[in-house]
């Protein structure tokens, strides 16, 4: 068990979170191999099935990172996505999943260290469930 | 290359200073299709702004960066860095300037000229009591910024400069090279450290939960949009303020700590050690402006900035030279960036340019091609050398992937090499593209633009993302991983529609007070032909009842004049008594339903300007409505416009502020009253010199230059008196008379007052707009003024495209703001009306008749309320002309009817199964 990877897809949204990467690559920061960042142009635009494909194509863990609640620039994109992640929580012990194997941060455009932060965050959580009970 | 350049554009402007002002000028006018030549002295562009940790409201530094990007690439504009004007000659449409720079001079002509010099901070070591340069925990307040700063020397968490110790106990002082002749030649205000000081405390209680910061002031000035709500925010977060100025800073015995004496507003001295102490250093304008002022002649300020006739914001006294941003005064961001709008717009107006940009080049149909795809690694500068050893082997490895024609490395440094990737992609006839690089968002416009020059649809791209990656060779495998999935996703993409559709070139301009009139006289000095439709049966709104101007100027003979040009101006159509009732369209493309005695009638625009002012309330308190005696502000100065002698012989006058301003029910601070209190007051000395005249106030609010005013009018011997929420003065009238009671705080007891008469500053609400803003599509805030585009650093721009705000109906507002908002919106709106055609559509959501269920949930989804249901059809329908591409509706549609086919859920599974690949195998 000491040598698992977790494989984790973070949704990201194009504004916020794409800003906080600036500011990290800027500050000298990178994000854990393990995680894999798909862009979307708004958290708005994340479906439920998003996160549960990503789990069913092998995702130990899946986490979106987007604005704060009151600076999304679609207004309310953030919180539709926090609703997605809530169901889906809630989806997943009956399929025999820990919830924690999804999750949401609110990232800050000027601050590159929560974005690091957030996805080592994740890591580790994800780390200490170990695989996901999806694979083979 | 420059002269292909020259060729297309229709005029050069000269735009010295490369800050916040001087970026947004030199896009808004590339956008307008004119040259720009950007002149900065330092080696980066970005001003002031870069150097700052955050702005209000939340962090928009981001965009400043953003646009340093866009015109360091912009084929329009030529960014001159580490440069300056040697020397500068001529005359409006014919400048001649030498650029001196690290290649030596160079010789460049200009139509224009934009100063937008900006502002340095104040070097506080003036102020020996102060000890700056002596006690190494007393910093300045941009050296905090820069501690605060993520990117800063300890990761966004200050640390003292004595022992690298997190701060325990802070205190910021306040007007530091501000308010103040003797130490520094600043009789101003500088109009921003109230409002960047809280938000350093605020920042810094976030970094470290555990610290006391304490802001010692004279008057908090927070008299922006949202200001107030964020100063009393700051107090409910624990930040303490302390109505003090410090005198001298002397350090604890033994230790770096600090001691500050003063005396608290009981009148009971008070000694109290902070372990770090920040000086708010005020505005200065920029050391180059006095030169460059004199070889170009243009007149400066008493203050040293450029002189501006209050009326004719953004002018120098040279025709052809105009000015923005912090040039002109002390001014917080948003200011300068409508100020540059405004400065664009005059100096297009001067040039009088005919459309140049209109053609939009054939995109090739690629349906029946196999994707072909060319690869485009384009890396900032401080990555290349970590990175030098990866690209070689990576770029082997991407040549091999199925569908990749070629790959080649773009440099960002050099300016024309998106006009040579484009030559390639035609070259090479790829049909799709993939660009990695650290600033994917920012360079979307120059890939996209760069993919229309070529002949593809400009949906035909991926990036890859570079940024916080590592550098180690064990990199290798996740860059091949990303490269991988990147060119997989661009090989199934499809082109998305693009609809031409020709733009209208004229516009619609709601309300027809002073904002409403300037909008309308910049489009038709434009050329652009207007309707101007105002409510009720005459041009002026509100103005009919304002008297001056802060320094006195008459705003009647302003009114009268702006009156006569509107109504004999060809290009404008003046609809008096008339209303808008409806509209549809879009951008470029709209079609507004006016009323107008009974009949209605329909308009064809391409941009609408929505500039319906604002009122003052009617109170229900200090016995307003009991005495004829007590106006309202508005209808004191008409009575003082009908009668300037009306108020000759009153012994005693009261002017009391902030009523109905910046309580519960109305938290924002309505801007202008301070300055007009203090203005009459000084017009009612000079009446009659034996007159009292009180003004009983919460802070003093003379921002700017107007500080001086107010120095004036104490030096006049107008009593100001302060009171607070919970001690408002007492107004009674008794056997006819008025009597006033209140508290002064220095004196710690209370007065009585019998004025002759009494001036309520009261509160100034918006005019009721929710209709207006539901035709259009754009959004009201919480107090009813128009909301600004969340897109951050748009002052007048709503946030559906095509859509202006200006003047009172966006916030309160003095009459040099409002006509400077006119002339901005005019500025903006023209990127929209210099355009023959507009392409609509590309990454927005696209409705499936077949599948729509007409549930609405689309409808009630949208945030910018565009789906609505097509009765006729019997479903919903996506307007690609105002859908912003979110993608919300797409993921909330219950049947799956609406898809966003620029990521569709085919593409995040693919790419989701594709990045997880060495995962599941």
């Amino acid at each position: 068990m000491s040598t698992f990877e977790p494989q984790i897809i973070a949704y990201c949204c194009a504004n916020c979170a794409s800003s906080a990467a600036q500011i990290s690559e800027k500050m000298g920061l990178s994000l854990p191999e393990n995680v894999k960042v798909i862009q979307l142009p708004c958290t708005g635009r994340l479906d439920s099935l998003h996160l549960l494909k990503a789990l069913e194509a092998g995702a130990d863990g899946v986490y979106v990172a987007g604005c704060q609640p009151d600076s999304c620039q679609f207004k309310h994109g953030v919180e539709k996505a926090q609703k997605k992640v809530k169901y889906v929580q809630g989806l997943l012990p009956s399929l025999g999943v820990e919830a924690d194997r999804v999750a949401l941060f609110h990232m800050m455009a000027g601050k590159g260290q929560e974005f690091v932060d957030a996805a080592k965050a994740m890591v580790e959580k994800v780390r200490a469930l170990g695989p996901s009970p999806l694979k083979d | 290359m420059t002269e292909t350049k020259e060729k297309k554009n229709k005029g050069n402007v000269l735009v010295v200073g490369g800050g916040v002002a001087g970026l947004n000028a030199a896009l808004d006018l590339a956008a307008q299709g004119y040259h720009v030549d950007l002149v900065e002295k330092e080696s980066d562009l970005g001003g002031t702004v870069a150097k700052l940790h955050r702005l209000y409201p939340l962090c928009s530094c981001c965009k400043a960066a953003n646009r340093a990007t866009l015109c360091k690439m912009h084929p329009n504009i030529r960014a001159w860095t580490q440069s300056s004007v040697a020397r500068i000659s001529g005359q409006a449409g014919a400048f001649q300037a030498v650029i001196a720079g690290p290649a030596g001079e160079s010789a460049v002509e200009a139509d224009a000229v934009i100063l937008a010099l900006g502002v340095e901070p104040f070097n506080p070591q003036a102020y020996d009591t102060y000890a700056y340069a002596a006690y190494e925990n007393v910093i300045s307040s941009i050296e905090l910024e820069w501690l605060q700063k993520p990117v800063g020397p300890f990761q966004g968490i200050p640390k003292r400069p004595s022992d690298g110790q997190p701060p325990k106990k802070v205190a910021w002082l306040q007007c530091v090279g501000s308010r103040e002749i003797n130490k520094c030649d600043a009789p101003y205000c500088s109009s921003v450290c109230c409002m960047y000081a809280l938000k350093e405390a605020v920042q810094l209680k976030e970094a470290l939960p555990e610290a006391e910061t304490t802001i010692f002031f004279m008057d908090m000035r927070t008299h922006g949009k949202g200001y107030e709500r964020y100063f009393e925010d700051a107090k409910q977060k624990g930040v303490r303020l302390v109505r003090s100025r410090i005198h001298s800073i002397e350090k604890a015995a033994g230790t770096e700590d600090l001691v500050l004496e003063y005396v608290d507003e009981n009148g009971v001295k008070q000694s109290e050690t902070f372990d770090l102490v920040v000086l708010s250093v005020g505005l200065r304008p920029s050391a180059e402006l006095e030169d460059l002022a004199k070889m170009l002649g243009v007149t400066l300020s008493e203050d040293h900035y450029v002189a501006v006739d209050t009326f004719k914001p953004c002018e120098t006294n040279v025709p052809g030279v105009f000015v923005c941003g912090g040039a002109t005064g002390p001014r917080d961001v948003h200011q300068s960036v409508v100020e540059a709008a405004a400065a664009a717009g005059k100096a297009a107006a001067l040039m009088k340019g005919v459309s140049g940009n209109g053609a939009v080049p054939e995109l090739r149909d690629v349906s029946g091609e196999a994707p072909s795809v060319g690869v485009v690694l384009s890396l900032c500068p401080s990555k290349l050398p970590e990175f030098e050893a990866l690209l070689e082997p990576l770029e082997a490895f991407v040549k091999t992937l199925p569908g990749v024609t070629f790959v080649e490395r773009l440099d960002l440094q050099d300016g024309a090499a998106f006009g040579r990737l484009s030559e390639r992609m035609k070259a090479s006839g790829v049909n799709r593209l993939v660009y990695a690089s650290c600033t994917p968002i920012m360079h979307q416009e120059l890939v996209e633009g760069a993919m229309k020059d070529a002949g593809l649809n400009p949906s035909l791209y991926e990036f890859v993302d570079l940024r916080a990656l590592g550098s180690t060779p064990v990199e290798m495998g996740r860059l091949q991983n990303l490269f991988r999935t990147a060119v997989l996703k661009a090989r199934m993409l499809e082109p998305l529609n693009y609809a031409k559709v020709p733009v209208k070139k004229s516009a619609l301009v709601v309300g027809g007070g002073l904002a409403g009139m300037q909008a309308a006289l910049a489009f038709a000095d434009m050329g652009v032909p207007v309707t101007l439709v105002e409510k009720k049966d005459r041009l002026g709104g509100h103005a009919h009842k304002v008297r001056s101007a802060w320094k006195g100027e008459s705003v009647q003979d302003l009114l009268k004049a702006m009156i006569d040009k509107v109504s004999q101006n060809p290009k404008i159509s003046v609809l008096t008594s008339a209303e808008v009732v409806g509209a549809r369209g879009f951008a470029g493309n709209y079609i507004s339903t006016v009323l107008q005695g009974g009949q209605k009638k329909e308009v064809e625009h391409g941009v609408v300007v929505l500039a319906t002012g604002a009122h003052s309330i009617k109170p229900n308190e200090y016995a307003y409505g009991t005495h004829p005696e007590i106006y309202r502000w508005s209808d004191f100065t008409k009575k003082l416009i009908d009668d300037p002698g009306a108020f000759k012989s009153a012994q005693c006058a009261v002017f009391i502020q902030c009523v109905g301003s910046r309580e519960p029910q109305r938290p924002y601070c309505s801007r202008l009253c301070c300055t007009f209190a203090v203005r009459s007051a000084i017009d009612l000395k000079t009446l009659n010199p034996d007159m009292d005249v009180y003004v009983l106030y919460r802070e003093v609010r003379t921002f700017g230059e107007r500080e001086r005013i107010y120095k004036e009018a104490r030096e006049k011997g107008v009593f100001f008196i302060r009171y607070d929420l919970d001690s408002k003065p007492q107004v009674s009238v008794e056997g006819g008379r008025l009597k006033v009671l209140v508290t002064d705080p220095i004196l710690g007891r209370p007065l009585v007052l019998s004025p002759d008469f009494i001036s309520l500053q009261t509160a100034i609400v918006p005019a009721e707009a929710a209709d207006l803003a539901a035709y259009y599509k754009v959004s009201l805030n919480e107090d009813g003024f128009f909301a600004e585009s969340p897109a951050k650093m748009r002052p007048v721009d709503g946030e559906t495209e095509g859509v202006f705000f200006a003047g009172l109906a966006l916030a309160p507002k003095a009459v040099e703001e409002s006509l400077a908002e006119g002339w901005a919106v005019a500025g903006r709106a023209m990127r929209l009306l210099r355009q023959d055609v507009m392409l609509v559509g590309g990454a927005v959501a696209e409705v499936d008749p077949d599948k729509c269920a007409v549930c609405l949930t689309c409808v009630r989804t949208c945030p910018f309320h565009i789906p609505f249901i097509d009765s006729p059809q019997g479903h919903a329908f996506i307007d690609p002309g105002l859908c912003q591409g979110c993608g919300m509706c797409v993921s909330e549609c219950p049947g799956k009817a609406i898809s966003y086919r620029r990521l569709s859920d085919e593409h995040i599974a693919v790419v989701a199964r594709s990045l997880l690949g060495s995962a599941v195998n």
